[in-house]
């Protein structure tokens, strides 16, 4: 059963902002008693043994690439704390900072200290200004207190926070290019491997969390590894914040809730007042713009990292979306491939060019211009950008017109035969996509 | 770049015991496609197939005098571990790395990726050069 309350929000209504607000409810608790004690081995032992995977879509393990940072000969060590949703609908990071800022930053320094890191940036969107102010009051306030910056709580530990505030887009989240954007270089994404762990800012070991993954860890080590695996699925333990956008759309229908990993996609839209049936919704993308639609029928599917991916979809940046009843997927897939397109940072043929042509090709099918042929190529260029692609944009740009083809195969054949399935789509080309050097 | 000066330990951590070459570099084995060659510490696997015989890997954006960029991905390969191809002048050889160089996906993916850059190359390369190439190319550095 989906919590009513949501723990890293805070209560409905209640806002944790405030330092005195947080410390009531036991703020900053698990970073004294962790100064306090022996060292960093207990903290890295309790954060290993919940099992925590990283919630920026990858779903890595994170205390393991905190291990892998305490280890490293370097000295010189850095934590990147990724507030930024890539998907600008999504309002999971602006949420969280907004309403409970300071378990973020004792996040931060909870992570630094068992990795032995004692500078750390925390990377936001910067036009989410609600959310940038209360970091930064926080931040203040914290400063003040002695629980950021040089010898905290006495005990020693340095542990330094840099606010970046920054606004380039879908790719502004991608995990090569904030290194880029806080080195001051262009926004390219770049190769891995080396991972950032052994070779990130700087060319020093960097350890890049999502927000959410650092908002898990004073309750971790507060109450131990094995508490917090009562909550979520063996495999993924714990919750998501998901933002979820109702069939009409409208930004005031758009809500954050909080559910444990393993709920089903139906039960989450439940538990934010939507309903889905044939005489509303046509599918539920799942991801963001970078996921995929899933039909009604697969809506039982848990909200996990491996069932999601096996679905064709992937939990991206926490976004469900409902789509309306007459929504042609042709048109769906064609939009999304058209907007990412635009969001591509250039630097790979497949992402830049790949996508491009995709978009194009839908128009085509679309504009009722399209052959049966069409669909072999698409098939062809989803295998060609996943395989080829530089970073994980690249591989993830495919699963839009994946997974129409894959669910909605009927709207592609309806229209290859000159019609659209929910009678709504306008033509928008009159000649075939084509460029001077044909295929 | 920090300078390592090693003796006894191994070119990999837990590793087969270090050799040197007759450079005096850490050297250790791989295989690609099918053949065992030596390759030292921080060198390429396109390095490797170069200085082996192997010509034929394509690569478009690769100059041994400038740091790889990895944007044509012509230089795909794949590895024995790896889920997805990985360019050749980028990913720094591994003792042990089993490399493939040719095989059907690779070609697909070589020949589709050759057939994106002709259908939309640019090449309106006025100055300032490699602000308008939307690859970032360092193409000052050519």
């Amino acid at each position: 059963m989906p919590e009513k309350q949501s723990s890293l929000l805070g209560a409905p209504g209640q806002s944790l902002a405030s330092l005195g607000a947080y410390q009531q409810q036991g703020g900053y608790t698990a970073l004294r008693q962790a100064l306090a004690g022996p060292g960093p081995l207990p903290v890295l032992g309790e954060m290993r043994a919940a099992g925590l995977r990283g919630r920026g879509g990858a779903g890595v393990l994170a205390a393991e690439k905190l291990a892998l940072v305490a280890r490293s000969a370097s000295e010189t060590r850095f934590l990147i704390c990724n507030a930024y949703d890539a998907d600008a609908r999504s309002r999971n990071a602006e949420a969280l900072l907004e309403r409970n800022p300071h378990v973020v930053i004792e996040g931060m320094i909870l992570a630094g200290f068992a990795a032995g890191i004692h500078e750390g940036y925390l990377y936001l969107r910067g036009s989410r200004q609600r959310a940038a102010q209360a970091a930064q009051t926080a931040l203040r306030e914290a400063q003040e207190q002695g629980l950021v910056g040089r010898n905290l709580a006495g005990s020693g530990f340095d542990f330094a926070i840099t606010l970046v505030g920054v606004e380039r887009g879908f790719m502004g989240g991608e995990e090569s290019s904030v290194i880029e954007i806080i080195k001051g270089r262009p926004l390219k994404a770049q190769q891995r491997p080396p991972y950032p762990t052994d070779m990130g800012l700087q060319g020093q070991p960097t350890v890049m969390l999502n927000v959410e993954t650092v908002a898990n860890l004073p309750a971790i080590v507060a109450r131990g590894g094995q508490a917090f695996r009562a909550t979520g699925t063996p495999a993924t333990p714990g919750t998501k914040l998901l933002t979820v956008i109702g069939p009409s759309g409208a930004s005031d229908e758009t809500q954050v809730i909080e559910v444990p990993f393993g709920t089903p996609i139906r039960l989450a839209l439940r538990l934010a007042r939507i309903e889905v049936n044939e005489s509303t919704a046509r599918a539920v993308v799942v991801g963001g713009k970078e996921g995929g639609a899933l039909p009604l029928g697969q809506l039982d599917t848990p909200l996990d990292y491996e069932p999601l991916e096996e679905a064709g979809v992937i939990l991206g940046s926490a976004l469900l979306e409902v789509l309306p009843r007459e929504t042609c997927m042709v048109r769906w897939a064609m939009g999304t491939m058209g907007e990412l397109a635009t969001e591509s940072c250039g630097k790979c043929v497949p992402c830049r060019v790949g996508v491009k042509r995709v978009a194009g090709t839908l128009e085509s099918i679309a504009s009722d211009l399209g052959t049966k042929d069409d669909l072999a190529l698409l098939d062809d260029f989803i295998h060609y950008i996943a395989d080829g692609s530089l970073c994980g944009f690249g591989v993830s740009a495919v699963n839009p017109v994946a997974t129409a083809m894959r669910y909605f195969a009927d709207d592609f054949s309806a229209h290859l035969e000159g019609h659209c399935p929910t009678g709504t789509c306008l033509p928008v080309r009159a000649h075939r996509y084509t460029t001077k050097h044909v295929l | 770049m920090a300078i390592t000066i090693r003796e006894e330990s191994a070119a990999t951590p837990g590793g087969e015991p270090m050799r040197r070459n007759e450079h005096g570099q850490p050297s250790f084995d791989l295989t690609i496609d099918g053949r065992t060659f030596a390759a030292y510490e921080g060198q390429t696997i396109l390095s490797v197939a170069v200085d082996n015989g192997i010509l034929d890997i394509p690569n478009l954006c690769n100059d041994e005098k400038l740091e790889p960029t990895s944007a044509c991905r012509m230089c795909l390969v794949e590895i024995e571990g790896a889920e997805r191809p990985l360019p050749s002048c980028n990913t720094p050889a591994a003792p042990g790395m089993v490399v493939r160089t040719n095989s059907e996906r690779l070609r697909h993916i070589r020949r589709t990726n050759l057939e994106m850059m002709l259908s939309d190359h640019n090449a309106y390369c006025q100055p300032p050069c490699q602000v308008g190439c939307p690859t970032h190319i360092d193409i000052p550095g050519y």
